[in-house]
């Protein structure tokens, strides 16, 4: 009887331990499915499809300043052309 | 590039993908990492699944071998190495120990061990008791299993020194916790 | 405390014996203390190693069900909770064993004895084979209940990946176009987040996945393999008994080496051919299982993420290649 009350503190203290930690890289957030857009910052129009991702269609502002390449759902026809 | 598997992915190498990688581990922001290599979440949440993905179908490991190099050597990245988690004074002097006193690493990584057996989050605890983050942690760790690679005849060495320190912090975990299941069991 | 006193008895007798006195009396009575001594101390330690066994059950018992119903309750996405108490229950057991193999080592591998006769070293070996038995049996147990508390970690991933395909269905009507407000149709599940034209205006809107979504490919392996598991148990079984006839056909081969009964060998020889051939058959059959295994995984994972089936499927080709389980 006594044993095992002395399992079941030790048990408790464990279980306390591990609840009331804090976890590296602090709580996980769970965050919802979102839509936004790009607003070009040097002429403010919305980001357009023609003309590719990576370049503003309007001013030719770099919004990416890497090449796409075959991803999966971006591929390498999403490069802006007339740069 | 021989090995069509290191290709970058839009434009994110090898290199990028294991520095954002450290970086992260480390805590410093996405968006901030993202902004200096002039990338969008889109961009980077798919080269980092193919990443993971090139990894996978790699037979010979030299994505995975070099993906090592790199994430240890993220602060030589051209463009993030500036970027960087706020560090205690203390946090530095034990990271700058960390790099250069082999027994000082052994006695952590044990010490990380042990934690773990005791119930406690290992990374977070290096993290509160000697202000060491984990992708600081980990880039140190990369550097040292280079050199075990290039000297084998230590292993044993510093595997029972390791051993050693590690018994030392389950002690003093154990006392912390009132003890072991079965401290009053002796022959 | 009293076991050094004894060793230096024992010492003493030794000395005494080399020096000449007595010749027959000393040795008989020394190589029976030691005897003698060996004796309790083998029942001390299989009493030792009975009250540690004990210890292991009841904490293990109690354990358990705390773990289990921890699982249930962690809200954490990784259970990290869970996780931490599950690491330190282990580490207690680890404890447990370490004590054990700690005694055996300092009191049954190091038993120190002077008296140098075969009776005695073979009374030795013998006192140690009983003893590592005994402790081979904690062994054992402690390994039986890591299995048991490991198992208590499970993951509902069909119950993960219908919130997943749920959410889908809630959601993917209900965006609109930042810049013309037109409605925006998520046309599949995205697990990255991904840049989506409107229909009206052109603009790129960029669709961001919830966090459960972005875990999709992570989640589809975990739930392939959970849903095909028991081909790869198939798998796992053949290997067992072709390693278990191998055994068989070893103990019979062992077994020969004194029989001198021709019938007998006869007999023997012909079973060992049988069991070679179950042992080939099963041998042949376990790769074939194991490939129909990571088929039938890769195929669901597929289903669950088709956006990356080309990935996949080179994946697959290495593991196929060069991973026969």
């Amino acid at each position: 009887m006594e044993e095992n009350k002395k399992t079941l503190s030790l048990l408790e203290r464990m279980k306390q331990k591990a609840v009331e930690q804090k976890s590296y890289g602090g709580e996980y957030v769970e965050q919802s499915a979102n839509v936004n857009t790009k607003t070009c910052p040097n002429c403010g129009a919305g980001r357009a499809q023609q003309d590719g991702l990576t370049h503003c269609a309007y001013c030719g502002f770099e919004f990416l300043s890497v090449k796409l390449t075959d991803g999966i759902h971006i591929k390498e026809s999403d490069n802006s052309q007339n740069i | 590039m021989s090995n069509p598997l290191l290709e970058p992915i839009h434009g994110v190498s090898l290199q990028d993908y294991a520095a954002i990688s450290a970086k992260l581990v480390s805590g410093v922001a996405q968006a901030d990492i993202l902004n200096a290599l002039g990338i969008e979440p889109a961009v980077y949440e798919e080269a980092s699944a193919l990443w993971v993905t090139r990894m996978q179908e790699d037979q010979t490991w030299e994505v995975t071998t070099l993906y090592g190099q790199y994430f240890g050597n993220a602060d030589q990245h051209p463009k993030l190495s500036g970027l960087n988690v706020a560090i205690s004074e203390e946090g530095q002097a034990n990271l700058d120990k960390l790099n250069t006193d082999r027994y000082f690493y052994e006695e952590l990584c044990g010490a990380r061990q042990a934690a773990y057996q005791y119930g406690l989050d290992g990374a977070q605890w290096i993290q509160e008791n000697f202000g060491i983050n984990l992708g600081d942690f980990q880039a140190v760790a990369m550097k040292w299993m280079e050199v075990q690679n290039a000297d084998w005849d230590s292993v044993p060495h510093f595997a029972s020194y390791q051993q050693q320190k590690q018994a030392a912090y389950a002690a003093k975990f154990a006392a912390e916790q009132g003890g072991n299941v079965a401290d009053d069991v002796v022959f | 405390m009293a076991f050094t006193s004894k060793k230096a008895t024992i010492h003493k007798t030794y000395k005494h014996k080399m020096s000449g006195f007595s010749k027959n009396k000393p040795i008989n009575t020394q190589a029976e203390n030691e005897q003698k001594e060996m004796q309790e101390t083998k029942e001390r330690f299989f009493v030792f190693i009975g009250k540690l066994e004990e210890k292991l059950k009841e904490f293990a018992a109690a354990s358990i069900p705390e773990l289990i119903e921890m699982n249930h309750t962690d809200t954490d996405e990784f259970k990290r909770g869970y996780l931490r108490l599950k690491s330190a229950v282990l580490g207690q057991l680890d404890s447990i064993r370490e004590k054990a193999s700690a005694v055996k080592e300092e009191k049954i591998t190091y038993f120190p004895y002077a008296s140098d006769t075969l009776e005695m070293s073979s009374a030795y070996i013998q006192f140690r084979n009983e003893c590592y038995d005994r402790y081979s049996l904690l062994e054992d147990m402690c390994q039986e209940y890591r299995q048991r508390i490991e198992d208590t970690q499970v993951e509902d991933y069909e119950l993960k990946y219908r919130k997943i395909v749920d959410e889908y269905e809630a959601i993917k009507d209900k965006f609109r176009c930042v810049q013309c407000g037109s409605p925006i149709t998520i046309d599949k599940i995205y697990f990255t987040t991904t840049y989506i034209t409107c229909p009206s205006c052109q603009t790129k809107n960029t669709f961001e996945p919830s966090s459960q979504a972005k875990l999709l490919e992570h989640i589809g392996r975990s739930l392939a393999e959970q849903r095909t598991k028991h081909i790869l148990q198939q798998s796992d079984a053949a290997g067992k008994e072709e390693r278990d006839l191998y055994h068989k056909a070893h103990q019979l081969r062992l077994s020969l080496i004194h029989e001198k009964n021709k019938e007998i060998l006869h007999q023997k020889e012909k079973e060992m051919e049988e069991l070679e051939q179950q042992r080939q058959e099963a041998a042949s059959r376990q790769p074939i299982l194991y490939q129909k295994y990571l088929r039938a995984m890769f195929d669901e994972w597929n289903k669950i993420n088709p956006d990356l089936t080309n990935e996949h499927e080179r994946f697959f080709t290495t593991l196929a290649t060069h991973n026969n389980r």
